[in-house]
């Protein structure tokens, strides 16, 4: 730390005479950076770290804003986790004491996260971006935990709202006593929350009663709601959920060693298309589901936003983490537009693929992060969603099976304009931001990334 | 350390030959070894304040009022005895005594008998004798922290190596730290039965020290008559035996934020027929009040805004115990040194004022415990044969643990709800179901016996041999009271762990090294009975199947202490041994919130400990006394708690970081050493400075993708690593009154800053924290009397132990102690 700080002092000294008040709050840039200009668009990487015990991408977040010059360079090297003794030196912490859930204004000029789990697990802050590891932490913190829980689904629903979302409530799925134990829809609520990202308050909260109707007494329920995004009116909000289904002629579990029940036997038969709530919104009143015919698979995201709305103005849903679709809901009906469907498996020819992550760039033009049954690794595909077309665009580490754990937990794909920056790591592994032209299909090498043990990059804002 | 023979000294130069007058009687005689007479050794009037010395010959007179006494004579070097005289107006008595080395006395067997005009002897205090054994272990004495406002923690945590990490005021969550060990890997005992089996509401924060003897604290290694899965070191409490005299002696203290405590004990003894009783009770009240003013506490808007910090004063946060403890039964018997047959119960009720940080307070959230336990002790020295002593310590424990949260409405910390916004109109914000979680009402009745004998054998003059077997049997019922049925299936059984345990002690070359060879066997068992749900023709039945698993492990040990020159001792040790994961680790304890893990395996350490203890050195006015202590720990599949990872919870409704799991952590290695210096002079001022420091170091050396490990050999976040203590005492003679003492008291602790996780953000940082507490006592002329005042936190310093939850700031507290002798 010391004998850091002469050198960070010379640093510092340098950059302040450069900029003539570019001033930092952090002693971390080892790397020099070009004058900072108010109206930079920077890119932030943000990766994730082990926590105490060593479980990888489970201790916090890093940040780190480059150029987009550096991010094409690549012999630029980003190095998020290098330590110098116990201390991180390059970049900056954001408040998480568990993998946050960052989002990003369009401009990148500000980082929006909640903390995900952690001592402060709910906590919302907004941080300006200034290059390098230059973030302040600006506006209120937001308590969300009472609402959303303390790891919340949330994400920016249009540019400045922010919405989160939480399924809980849920009733026992079973009346009655042992052995005669009758089974009981769990139904239970979504609670909403708007997120004002400019003001930094939330101006309006809602609940939904789950209500699935005839579906309740076949046993279908939903146990997760998330990836709330708003339509182009901004009038309407749409919500993914997680549906299962128990079998209504089982029993109870029991946890196998106190024997405690646990809940209702599942099953696999699924008769019911992909579901999504609806609400008015603002006022987050008339809850209503609609259902696709086209798929039934569900289509709530794990870490990563799946719905996305189209310069065409209608909502493009992709059945991710776990399909290949990608569903539309018309501008016009709000409704499912039943006679659209693309399929990711169709589109390259082949099975087995399924979504993990993905961005609309614009005109039916969009990037996705995918992997496949047949064989291990990441890949990448730009996709045509008016003509249901799909490219394969090639990496040097695609097939590396860590790649998986990667998407597995990505959050988000960086756009300016046609180009498209994805960090790729695979878990623990040096990588690259791989740069896409969506117009000409080009996909480029960028700036290096080096990963450490238990950490990988995850996302470009 | 060696406080309460400066105390004696110190009263001995001040109150010689106080009750001069009247009713004259004397008591004189000598004191010798086994074979010369005996210099310097403390002859104290237990319940006065009169003492002597013995001279170069061994001899010592004592001018005295008549009645009944109890003649303490101490000697560092020599097992205190203790005998009762009864004394004639206008007679004199002749006493010799002759007193034993403290060199190999098993430490389990308290009693010595020495028939000596027809007077009982018993041994009594053992801190020198212990501490020279070659383990790693420190001995507090609580004869002169009892008369002041301090708990068994408090007191605990100023020691050297301990560190003692609580989550609020009296009454909240407490985790011991024995220099970087924690968790399960510590052992609490009373008198060698876990302190668990007495129940929650029976723990350090309320047994009254007046009740205590002293306590032992073992870093590492530990002796058979502390066996069980810790490898962290253990604290032993030793609750006072000796009921040699009719007497009784109550306590009360009132101080800031509205605590009370309070406590009684009496003891009796009918000379004739041994018949003895010994009764205790204490009363702990405080409504943990104080005020929060760090980053901890927030307020938050109807915006969901946080501001911070926000000064906030605890409303949420009542804590009241009760309990007591009575035994009856005969002493110094021909059958029996010992025999007790006795009930110690208790209760709590203890509100839980936020989850794991503050900064929302929970309203509403509480739990209530009860133990009712029984309990039987035996010990006999010559048991059968000459040379044979047998000691057996058996409880039966009854105990609960109820846990409410219904209250569907959040707080903030002005007392008032929170409001938010809904569907356009601000109302008062609703929980999505209790303050932690969904509304909860749950009931554990846990039924606990647990025995500990142990069985020893002088082989030869020098050589001892010990055999120490626990059985503990746990019989754990979960009620959900709020959904009875969740529990209808619940499997029901016992949990049974044996502990087979022996050690041999030599005393060679000439009696100045003494080694000490453990070995221990522990088996786990348990039966469990699950019950299924069996469909035959769309009838379902319930089907029981009994289920068997076993599992054992053996472990070994060494100690040495070797007598270099006079009052230099070197002490060694080392351990190998596994430990299993404890109950509440396995299922969890929803009361502190944790989950169960039922994937836990056991962990495997390897201990050593090097050091040595010097003095108390003379130095004209001046007595210094040091030791110094290095340790090296090796830890495999550590179990440690970890915030719950949301993938591992499948319900997202469980996800909630409030709660916490205990997991096998890799490997681990902690290296560091402790030291303490004590320093008294002209024994009116006693000092003593600790030190502790280790580093707790993550040893995985290969990460998941097969490359060496980015965090391989760095400092573990979260646990803090340096700390120091520093106490005063200053007596005043004649203040106020001729013949009153004046005592005061300055502690002085300092924790070091550590950070919560890896790479050392600044806002995960724990700041170092330096706190200050001055207290001051009374003791009137007639000794009867003491009254104490302490102040604790003076500075009113923001101070955190745990996950940023800030602890009491200034407190002031005022105790009355009045003790009867000589009564029935």
């Amino acid at each position: 730390m010391k004998k850091n700080l002469f050198k960070i002092a010379l640093l510092s000294t340098a950059v302040m005479a450069l900029t003539l008040g570019g001033c930092s709050n952090d002693s971390d840039s080892e790397t020099t950076e070009p004058p900072v200009e108010s109206d930079m668009r920077w890119i932030s990487l943000t990766g994730s770290f082990p926590d105490a015990n060593g479980t990888a991408g489970n201790g916090g977040t890093r940040a780190y804003a480059i150029t987009e010059e550096n991010a094409a360079n690549p012999d630029y090297e980003v190095d998020l986790f290098k330590l110098n003794g116990a201390e991180y030196v390059q970049g900056f912490a954001l408040k998480s004491s568990r993998t946050a859930r960052v989002q990003a204004s369009a401009d990148g000029k500000f980082l929006y996260n909640i903390q995900y789990t952690g001592t402060e697990g709910g906590v919302f802050n907004k941080y300006s971006v200034s290059g390098a590891g230059q973030y302040e932490e600006v506006g209120f913190e937001l308590n969300t935990a009472t609402i959303l829980g303390t790891a919340p689904r949330w994400v920016k629903a249009a540019e400045g709202i922010g919405v989160g979302v939480y399924y809980g409530e849920a009733l026992p799925a079973f009346t009655g006593t042992a052995p005669n134990y009758v089974y009981q829809n769990p139904k239970g609520t979504i609670k909403i929350a708007n997120i004002d990202l400019n003001n930094t308050a939330i101006t309006n909260t809602g609940t939904i009663n789950v209500d699935l109707g005839e579906y309740e007494a076949q046993g279908y329920y939903i146990s997760r709601a998330d990836v709330p995004v708003l339509n182009q009116a901004k009038t309407k909000l749409y919500i993914g959920v997680n549906v299962n289904r128990h079998n209504v002629n089982g029993t109870v579990t029991t946890n196998a060693t106190t024997g405690v029940i646990s809940g209702w036997e599942t099953t696999d038969e699924r008769n019911i298309g992909t579901v999504t709530y609806v609400v008015d919104y603002p006022s987050l009143r008339n809850a209503k589901i609609i259902i696709s015919e086209k798929s039934k698979i569900n289509n709530h995201g794990y870490r990563t936003m799946t719905q996305h709305l189209g310069t065409d103005g209608n909502i493009y849903q992709a059945t991710a983490t776990s399909g290949p679709d990608i569903l539309r809901i018309s501008k016009t009906t709000d409704e499912y537009d039943q006679n659209y469907h693309f399929n990711l498996d169709t589109a390259l020819g082949m099975t087995g693929t399924s979504i993990k992550a993905w961005r609309y760039i614009s005109n039916g033009l969009g990037v996705v992060l995918y992997t496949t049954s047949g064989s291990s690794g990441g890949y990448i595909a730009l996709v045509n969603l008016n003509d249901l077309t799909a490219t394969k665009l090639a990496t040097d580490i695609e097939s590396d099976a860590a790649l998986s754990t990667t998407l597995g937990q990505f959050q988000n794909i960086g756009a300016i304009g046609n180009k498209v920056y994805i960090p790729l790591t695979p878990a623990g592994k040096d990588g690259n931001i791989y740069i896409i032209d969506v117009t000409t299909k080009q996909i480029t090498k960028g700036a290096k990334l080096k990963a450490a043990s238990g950490s990988f990059y995850l996302g470009a804002y | 350390m060696t406080k309460k023979y400066i105390c004696y000294i110190a009263l001995l130069l001040v109150t010689f030959s106080i009750y001069s007058q009247e009713n004259k009687a004397s008591i004189y005689g000598k004191v010798t070894t086994e074979n010369s007479a005996l210099k310097g050794v403390n002859v104290i009037v237990e319940g006065t304040s009169i003492t002597t010395k013995t001279k170069s010959n061994g001899e010592f007179t004592i001018a005295i009022p008549s009645g009944n006494y109890r003649i303490t004579f101490q000697h560092p070097e020599f097992i205190t005895q203790t005998k009762t005289i009864e004394l004639k107006p206008n007679s004199s008595r002749k006493i010799h005594i002759k007193l034993k080395s403290t060199q190999l006395v098993d430490p389990k067997i308290d009693v010595d008998i020495e028939a000596l005009n027809d007077v009982k002897i018993q041994g009594k205090s053992k801190k020198k004798k212990i501490e020279t054994t070659g383990f790693a272990v420190n001995v507090i004495e609580t004869k002169e922290a009892s008369l002041r406002n301090l708990t068994t923690n408090e007191l605990l945590d100023r020691s050297v190596g301990v560190r003692v990490r609580q989550n609020g005021g009296i009454g909240s969550n407490v985790e011991y730290n024995l220099n970087g060990m924690s968790g399960s890997t510590i052992g609490l005992f009373l008198d060698g039965i876990e302190l668990s089996t007495y129940g929650q509401s029976f723990n350090l924060n309320n047994i009254p020290l007046a009740m205590i003897e002293r306590i032992e604290v073992y870093k590492g290694v530990l002796p058979s008559h502390l066996t069980g899965d810790y490898v962290g070191g253990a604290i032993n409490v030793v609750l006072k035996k000796d009921v040699s005299q009719n007497s009784a002696s109550a306590a009360v203290s009132y101080g800031s934020f509205n605590t009370v405590q309070a406590d009684l004990s009496v003891t009796l003894r009918d000379k004739k027929s041994g018949l003895s009783f010994r009764g205790s009770g204490f009363y702990t009240y405080s409504d943990n009040n104080f005020e929060t003013w760090g980053r901890s506490t927030t307020y938050v808007n109807h915006l969901q805004q946080i501001i911070r910090p926000y000064r906030a004063k605890r409303f949420n946060n009542t804590y009241k115990s009760i309990g007591t403890r009575l035994e009856a039964g005969f002493t110094n018997t021909k059958w029996a040194d010992q025999f007790f047959i006795g009930y110690n119960g208790s209760s709590n009720y203890n509100e839980i004022p936020h989850g794991i940080t503050m900064s929302v307070p929970y309203v509403g959230r509480y739990n209530e415990t009860e133990a009712h336990v029984f309990f039987l002790n035996y010990t006999k020295k010559d048991f059968l044969a000459k040379g044979l002593a047998l000691s057996v310590n058996a409880v039966r424990s009854n105990r609960s643990t109820y846990l409410q949260d219904t209250i569907g409405y959040a707080y903030n910390w002005d007392g008032n709800v929170r409001e938010v916004i809904e569907f356009g109109e601000r109302v008062p914000l609703k929980t999505t179901g209790g303050q932690q979680g969904p509304k909860t009402i749950t009931n554990t009745d846990r039924k606990i016996t647990n025995a500990r004998s142990n069985l020893g054998y002088l082989i030869a003059n020098g050589h001892r041999l010990s055999l120490n077997h626990k059985y503990e049997a746990t019989d754990r019922t979960d009620f959900d009271l709020l959904i009875p049925a969740y529990n209808d299936l619940a499997t029901k059984g016992t949990l049974v762990k044996n502990i087979l345990s022996m050690n041999y002690e030599a005393q060679t070359f000439d009696k100045k090294l003494r080694t000490n060879i453990l070995g221990k066997y522990t088996t786990n068992s348990s039966n469990q009975t699950r019950s299924e749900i069996v469909s035959t023709n769309g009838v379902n039945s319930i089907v029981k199947k009994d289920t068997l698993t076993y599992n054992s492990n053996f472990g070994y040990g060494a100690t040495l202490s070797y007598n270099v020159k006079p009052k230099l001792f070197i002490i060694a040790s080392t351990e190998n041994s596994y430990i299993m994961p404890s109950e509440s680790q396995l299922f969890g304890a929803p009361e502190i919130n944790i989950l169960p893990n039922l994937e836990l395996e056991p962990e495997k350490n390897i201990n050593y400990n090097l050091g040595f203890r010097w003095g108390a050195l003379d130095i004209g006015n001046h007595k210094v006394s040091l030791y110094a202590n290095a340790f090296w720990r090796n830890g495999y599949k550590k179990i440690t708690q970890q915030v719950v990872d949301v993938s591992q919870i499948q319900e997202e409704s469980d996800a909630d970081i409030q709660t916490t799991k205990y997991v096998n952590l890799g490997q681990t290695q902690a290296r560091g050493f402790e030291a303490e210096i004590t320093y008294s002079y002209n024994s009116r001022l006693n000092a003593s400075l600790n030190f502790s420091k280790f580093n707790n170091v993550f040893k995985q050396e290969l990460d998941e993708s097969g490359a060496s490990h980015s965090f391989y050999g760095q400092q573990v976040p979260n646990e803090p690593f340096l700390s120091a203590n520093a106490n005063f005492q200053y007596r005043f003679n004649d203040v106020f009154q001729k013949k009153s003492i004046v005592n005061a008291y300055y502690n002085v602790g300092y924790v070091g800053e550590y950070y919560i996780v890896w790479g050392q953000p600044d806002w995960s940082l724990t700041p170092s924290q330096l706190t200050h507490d001055l207290g001051v006592n009374y003791r009137f002329p007639s000794g009867k009397l003491v009254a104490s005042l302490d102040i604790k936190n003076v500075t009113n310093a923001e101070i955190y132990d745990n996950f940023a939850i800030q602890k009491p700031g200034r407190g002031i507290y005022f105790k009355l102690n009045y003790t009867f002798t000589k009564f029935l």
